[in-house]
């Protein structure tokens, strides 16, 4: 009780018998600095480790593969280059307005959209609240948040070809409500998007001028994999995640199903890579500080 | 043998049983005890088998409360369709179909052509599955108003949404 007083930010404690450390834990939001002179005040003289523990979900932090319940997935947390708004990337038709954000650790709350665009090209929409933003998202439906570490970019992904198999990357949707995966078959994919009445739609904003997909996407196909989900996948995993491990390859778009609300007949799945935030004016972020949702 | 089917149904039911392909046999089975004996008379006399509700179309009965339904059109094999989500509880009150999502606002979802109530007023089929109040759904849905015809004619089979329904949003079952 009194580590817990006296040092901010605690989150439990360990003896480390291989270095003779007392482990001191602080969630990632803590002034580390100011944690670890508080704890050797309170134990003069005794090896003190300082870890950061990041796996705990704090209440009211904005990340991406979270709920936007008018029917979208979160996908990353990003910076707005121009105005240092850090919010989140979702799909551009997931048009709205204001999106209602709600997450496994409790978060419920509107975010605005600043930004969004749909093109041959891209598919994004950017959400903002003064929420506070971690570099994390929820890669299961589970409410432990993974830590963002990188990016890979459309070169670095392999497609599936005679002699070498693709890319083996996963993606979460809120909708599907699991963790999936799938094999890279095509990195420029150029969907042809209806609607639901059959009408050509291709790839521009609702309303505008008809503009066919370029080959701009990353089509990747249900490949089973012991371990692993094969790829699932239904309306609302939009603007979702497609990642490995903690490195981000892209935004969900879209999906083929052989059977209308069957998310496990998904055959394929694509995704705008994540490259294309820059075409927004956006930015990955990887943690830093943010008050009132500016970066500083 | 027998037993086993029935037992295993009865479990189904009771867990919601969400994605289960329907069947008659667990339609029926879940129907009765948890709606009790609500199809007209109309209806269960023309079904061959008093007792047992049965599949009622918008053209077997006026009275039945309409299923707004659109003409849904399949992209081509090389195709794809835009959608996003939908995600609550089906509440069907007043003769209106409505999803009630996580954030409390309804949604009144226009269904594919072919839908119908398989227990009146209380469970419709669409795309083969049963679809009852009270239970949760997963939808790919696609945005639009509650004009969705857009000033065209109601075509054969289409129905539009009853005057009486109104909802914070309206989307078409994809």
């Amino acid at each position: 009780m009194r580590r817990r007083t006296a040092i901010e930010g605690y989150n439990g404690s360990s003896y480390d018998e291989r270095s003779g450390e007392v482990v001191i834990r602080v969630f990632g939001k803590a002034d580390r600095a100011k944690a670890l002179e508080s704890a050797r005040a309170l134990y003069p003289g005794v090896p003190l480790r300082l870890e950061i523990d990041n796996t705990m979900p704090t209440l009211d932090h904005t990340r991406g593969g979270a709920h936007l319940t008018q029917g979208c997935t979160t996908g990353f947390v990003a910076r707005d280059r121009t105005s240092n708004h850090v919010g989140v990337i979702t799909a551009g038709h997931c048009n709205f307005s204001v999106a209602r954000y709600s997450a496994p650790d409790g978060s419920n709350y509107d975010m605005t959209r600043r930004q969004w665009d749909m093109t041959p090209a891209l598919d994004l929409a950017f959400f903002w609240d003064n929420h506070e933003p971690t570099s994390e998202f929820y890669p299961t439906s589970s409410a432990t948040p993974r830590s963002l570490v990188g990016w890979r970019s459309v070169s670095d992904t392999e497609q599936r070809g005679y002699l070498r198999t693709g890319s083996y990357l996963c993606h979460y949707g809120v909708y599907s409500d699991t963790q999936s995966c799938g094999e890279v078959t095509d990195k420029a994919f150029a969907p042809a998007v209806y609607n639901s009445a059959g009408t050509f739609i291709g790839c521009g904003k609702p309303g505008a001028t008809v503009v066919s997909c370029g080959p701009n996407f990353v089509r990747v196909d249900k490949v089973a994999k012991e371990g692993q989900v094969a790829l699932q996948c239904i309306g609302g995993d939009s603007g979702g995640p497609w990642f490995a491990y903690g490195n981000a390859y892209g935004i969900n778009k879209g999906g083929y199903r052989s059977t209308p609300n069957d998310k496990m007949t998904c055959q394929y799945a694509f995704y705008t890579p994540i490259i294309r935030i820059n075409d927004i004016n956006l930015t990955l972020w990887y943690g830093g500080n943010v008050v009132n949702g500016i970066a500083q | 043998m027998a037993l086993l089917n029935k037992l295993v149904a009865a479990s189904l039911i009771a867990a919601g049983c969400q994605g289960c392909s329907p069947s008659p046999a667990n339609d029926s089975a879940g129907a009765r005890p948890d709606f009790g004996p609500v199809a007209p008379a109309a209806a269960l006399a023309e079904s061959g088998r008093p007792g047992e509700p049965t599949a009622v179309g918008p053209a077997r009965s006026a009275a039945l409360p309409v299923i707004p339904q659109y003409r849904r059109t399949a992209p081509p094999a090389s195709g794809v369709v835009m959608d996003i989500g939908l995600m609550g509880t089906v509440r069907i009150r007043d003769g209106c179909i409505l999803v009630v999502d996580k954030s409390g606002a309804s949604v009144l979802p226009v269904f594919p052509m072919g839908a119908e109530w398989t227990i009146p007023g209380k469970a419709l089929r669409t795309d083969g599955r049963i679809v009852r109040d009270g239970e949760r759904v997963v939808w790919s849905v696609e945005q639009t108003e509650r004009s969705f015809r857009q000033g065209r004619p109601l075509q054969p089979g289409e129905q539009d949404i009853p005057d009486q329904c109104t909802a914070s949003r309206y989307v078409l079952l994809v």
